[in-house]
């Protein structure tokens, strides 16, 4: 589903984030991206996302060459991919309904077609309460669920969640997870970064381990 | 304030209908319209509006003039070269007000780019292409360079209309002492010879298209 081959990521010339990584991501599955904080997990994510080149290597998603599409098709395959920021990256002149209609929205595709596919999505992430309400109102975890909704609308193959737990309590964290494996188990891959080794106790999956620019995968 | 309520209410009554039961033709009628996904900020649009209606005010009533003296029929030498030079003078002025135009559309566009730099930025990890973001930053410069064509339009017919029969007034005072004056031969002169000023409004919504364009490929990339 997404490969790299050979992969090198750096920002500057003196230090290397990735070097030399290879890494595949299959259909399906679901990880864990860890490492200590300014190892690298939120660049590898944005790699995957297609937001970073890598510096050297091959990186393939969904089978496409990342060094040769053109903007637009870039933006396509986007599209299939969810993306949870760290930061949310929520807009405050929306309200949590158009947030989460976004991805859609962004698609030309009318309303008409998707509220009630929003609605249903805004009940089971818990939100409901929250429709008509601004992002920059909501709690931490509003915010969180609100972002991982958006990042689920447009029914991806694949999604990547940046520090979905790191700004919630413990039992919000567990039910974040819990939505994440009910979305694994009805086929869209997960790759979780965090640094939370609690959350990666409770559900046992691969763990991609990130350090000085290595990687190593515990299955 | 009335309306705002009104607003509200609509947003208050979708939120609640539309989760109890999803009624296609009822959440029609209630649902709110979407925001905008690049919000305007009015004060900046206004004085842009006023700025534009204004050139395009001048040019209409340019052209106006070159049909005007183009129909008009003089004895004298001095006159004709008068006309000529006159001629030759007001396209220049008309492109230049263009390039005005244009240059103050872009710099508008770009504030409006870097003021809405985040949004932009999620648009873009949303999946949105580049023409889908254009057009949402471009529509408002279009409809204000529409706007303010039209609206230079109606001035300058609202001016012909009051000056026409000023005109007159003042050609027939002259005319009586046979100076070295212009004869415009008004009778044939017909409302329907100023319609060309129409193309004012196209223009000038073309000027705001393609300047506004300019300005974002170039950032967008
Ligand atoms: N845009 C950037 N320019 C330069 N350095 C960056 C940039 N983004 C991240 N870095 C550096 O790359 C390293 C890894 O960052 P990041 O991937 O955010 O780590 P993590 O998410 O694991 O905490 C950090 O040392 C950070 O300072
Ligand atoms: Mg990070």
């Amino acid at each position: 589903m997404i490969e790299l081959e050979n992969v090198s990521l750096r920002y500057n010339l003196n230090r290397e984030i990735l070097n030399n990584v290879s890494l595949t991501i299959e259909p399906g599955g679901f990880y864990y991206v860890t490492g200590s904080s300014g190892a690298g997990k939120t660049s590898l994510l944005k790699l995957l996302f297609l937001s970073l080149k890598p510096s050297e290597g091959k990186l393939s998603v969904f089978g496409h060459d990342i060094s040769k599409i053109s903007n637009y098709k870039k933006q396509l395959l986007r599209r299939r991919i969810g993306f949870v920021f760290q930061d949310f990256r929520l807009l405050n002149h929306l309200t949590t309904y158009e947030n989460i209609a976004l991805p859609l929205r962004v698609r030309g595709e009318n309303e008409m077609n998707y509220k009630k596919d929003v609605i249903e999505l805004l009940k089971w992430v818990n939100l409901e309460h929250c429709i008509h309400l601004r992002p920059e109102v909501l709690s931490g975890g509003e915010k969180q669920r609100a972002a991982i909704a958006r990042a689920v609308i447009g029914s991806p193959e694949i999604i990547l969640a940046d520090e979905p737990t790191g700004n919630v309590d413990p039992e919000i964290a567990s039910r974040i997870l819990n939505l994440f494996l009910e979305l694994n188990k009805l086929g869209t891959s997960i790759v979780i970064a965090t640094h939370d080794t609690a959350i990666i106790k409770q559900i046992k999956k691969p763990v991609i381990e990130l350090k000085n620019g290595k990687i190593k995968i515990q299955k | 304030m009335e309306k705002l309520k009104y607003k509200n209410k609509i947003k208050i009554l979708s939120s609640l209908e539309s989760i109890k039961s999803l009624n296609k033709d009822r959440i029609r009628s209630l649902a709110p319209r979407p925001t905008k996904l690049i919000p305007n900020d009015g004060v900046a649009g206004k004085y842009l509006l006023i700025i534009i209606s204004v050139m395009c005010y001048t040019i209409s009533l340019l052209l106006c003039t070159i049909s005007l003296i183009n129909n008009t029929i003089t004895s004298s030498q001095i006159s004709i070269s008068l006309l000529q030079t006159f001629n030759i003078i007001s396209p220049l002025i008309i492109i230049l007000i263009s390039i005005a135009i244009c240059s103050v559309v872009i710099f508008a566009t770009n504030a409006a780019l870097a003021g809405n730099k985040e949004i932009i930025q999620v648009l873009n990890l949303m999946g949105a292409s580049r023409n889908f973001i254009a057009y949402q930053i471009q529509v408002k410069f279009i409809n204000i360079s529409i706007l303010g064509g039209v609206i230079g339009c109606i001035l300058t017919a609202l001016t012909i209309l009051l000056i026409n029969p000023l005109y007159n007034q003042l050609f027939n005072m002259v005319y009586k002492y046979e100076t070295d004056i212009v004869i415009i031969n008004f009778s044939n002169f017909q409302i329907y010879e100023y319609l060309f000023i129409l193309i004012v409004p196209l223009l000038s919504g073309l000027i705001g298209l393609i300047s506004s364009r300019l300005a974002i490929i170039n950032i967008l990339k």
